[in-house]
């Protein structure tokens, strides 16, 4: 069956075809309540509740694209898991050795497998563009998780954000200007193919 | 040399490298880019940029998310209480805002300010100071006495009467030559009207009267009036002495019995000097602590209203920083 057709049925009350459109979206749901809020469980979370709060107001769908329906979903829940956040600061927990004394490094949060080179690499620059993503203001920061990394055209974006394109544009040329100021900081934790300095490529 | 690029600058370089620009918008872009090295150089920057970002890991989720009918059978999150009194709180409070706003503009009103708001009016002000006007000089009361009696019909304090704004009156005018005329306004005083109420002695005050100064309330037949002095005007109290009182309650329409004809209903004017003026009895006075009772009802109002705004729309603040 067709997406439409999913859509259609779970109107009527198809709860089956609904839990198919989520194995669709539920991996870019989750990438970006990851990426918005920084915080693997709490992103789980927001994305169950997201998809809870989409079929109960299925109804509110009125054609167009699924994919950014559900995205506004997933982001709307976000910014109240920010907000709430916000009213509620809550204090990380930190590893403790066996003398009391804090862990600087939370690498007792790593995966204890062997871990190879590259590997090593694409986790320090993951770790450096979700530090950055967390410097951006909300708005900013869901533009551009939906254009860079989950690979949505502007129209999407658009309709997922409830934004002008223009204002889309605008929020995206500012979120990637923030960005290439705060990447330039972790120089040499970058692919050298990529890094940031002010030499012009020829 | 960077910070020539502007704004807009970097907005046309994101949408080049995601293919948004038009074709012309495109081909104008490219020929700045080669005439400008600092258009070009955060061109590059910002490729490399967007590529890191690219580079990213998605994030996989870590378990399925699919809905049960148990989730989905549960009751929606009922609404708190805050929530449904919050439009209601702030509707009440914007209300009141309103209301209060225009309570102000009507004070401010040219006319409404002078008659309703003030706690005391200006006649009762001018009252008062020719009340402290005669207590401090006797002789100056005896020459308003006077005065009254040399222009009979005025209806107004004599050694005011100069200060005061005309005092403007509709109808009845004839019948105010008359006989004294009802009670209208300031002036008026005892006539027909008045016969029933017995309100005429406290007129004076005022400049009620028949129009020859005296207050005289005729009850029978004018022509058996024992002392012609009554009718000529006199105010000494001591020419009244021998008026009979009248006895019982009259008729207020009809014919009086046979034994009170004849008998006349005056009232002994008390000399001006003896008198309380600050008792408010006339109806100059009347009025005008109708007008402070008009202002103080208009403050009141104020008073709540902004009562009303002031604690709604603190309590529809403290709501929507619970809920939100």
């Amino acid at each position: 069956m067709d997406e439409v057709g999913l859509i259609e049925a779970a109107k009527q009350g198809d709860l089956d075809s609904f839990n198919q459109l989520i194995l669709v979206y539920q991996d870019m749901a989750f990438n970006l309540a990851a990426r918005m809020l920084s915080d693997d469980d709490a992103a789980a979370d927001v994305s169950q509740v997201a998809f809870i709060s989409a079929y109960r107001s299925l109804d509110t769908f009125r054609g167009g694209s699924f994919k950014s329906w559900v995205l506004r979903m997933v982001s709307n829940a976000c910014y109240d898991e920010l907000r709430r956040r916000k009213r509620r600061p809550t204090v990380p927990l930190e590893p403790i050795t066996e003398e009391d004394e804090e862990v600087e490094s939370p690498a007792w949060l790593a995966d204890d497998g062997p871990s190879p080179e590259d590997e090593m690499e694409r986790s320090e620059l993951n770790q450096a563009i979700q530090r950055c993503l967390n410097g951006l203001p909300e708005e900013f920061r869901s533009v551009v998780i939906m254009v860079d990394i989950e690979g949505l055209d502007y129209q999407m974006v658009s309709s997922a954000a409830g934004k002008p394109l223009g204002t889309i544009k605008s929020r995206l040329a500012r979120a990637r200007m923030k960005m290439r100021d705060c990447l330039r900081q972790f120089g040499e934790l970058l692919p050298s193919v990529l890094r940031l300095d002010d030499e012009v490529v020829p | 040399m960077r910070a020539q690029i502007s704004t807009r600058d970097y907005e046309e370089i994101s949408a080049f490298l995601d293919g948004q620009l038009t074709a012309r918008e495109q081909v104008r872009f490219e020929q700045q880019v080669r005439e400008r090295p600092d258009l070009k150089m955060a061109l590059e920057e910002m490729s490399r940029t967007r590529a890191l970002l690219r580079m990213a890991p998605r994030r996989h989720a870590p378990r399925n998310f699919t809905l049960t009918p148990a989730m989905v059978q549960q009751d929606k999150p009922k609404r708190s209480f805050g929530f449904n009194l919050f439009p209601t709180l702030s509707f009440a409070s914007a209300l009141a805002a309103l209301a209060l706003v225009a309570t102000v503009l009507f004070e401010l009103m040219p006319g409404v300010a002078t008659n309703t708001i003030s706690g005391v009016s200006p006649e009762a002000v001018r009252m008062s100071e020719t009340n402290a006007l005669m207590q401090q000089d006797a002789p100056e009361t005896a020459a308003a006495e006077d005065s009254l009696n040399a222009a009979p019909g005025v209806a107004a304090v004599p050694t005011e009467q100069a200060n005061l704004p005309p005092v403007i009156t509709w109808g009845l005018q004839p019948f105010a030559d008359t006989f004294g005329g009802p009670a209208f306004g300031k002036g008026g005083g005892p006539g027909l009207d008045t016969v029933g109420r017995g309100g005429g002695s406290d007129l004076l005050g005022m400049g009620g009267g028949a129009p020859d100064g005296n207050i005289i309330i005729p009850y029978g037949s004018v022509e058996s009036l024992p002392d012609a002095r009554v009718a000529e005007g006199s105010t000494n109290p001591q020419d009244f002495d021998q008026i009979p009182t009248l006895e019982g309650a009259g008729p207020i329409l009809g014919l009086p019995s046979a034994d009170e004809a004849g008998q006349y209903a005056a009232t002994v004017p008390t000399p001006l000097s003896q008198r309380d003026l600050s008792t408010p009895a006339d109806n100059g006075s009347a009025s005008s602590e109708s007008r402070a009772i008009n202002g103080a009802n208009l403050r009141l109002i104020q008073i709540v209203l902004g009562g009303v705004a002031l604690i709604t729309g603190l309590a529809a603040f403290l709501i929507w920083r619970k809920t939100r």
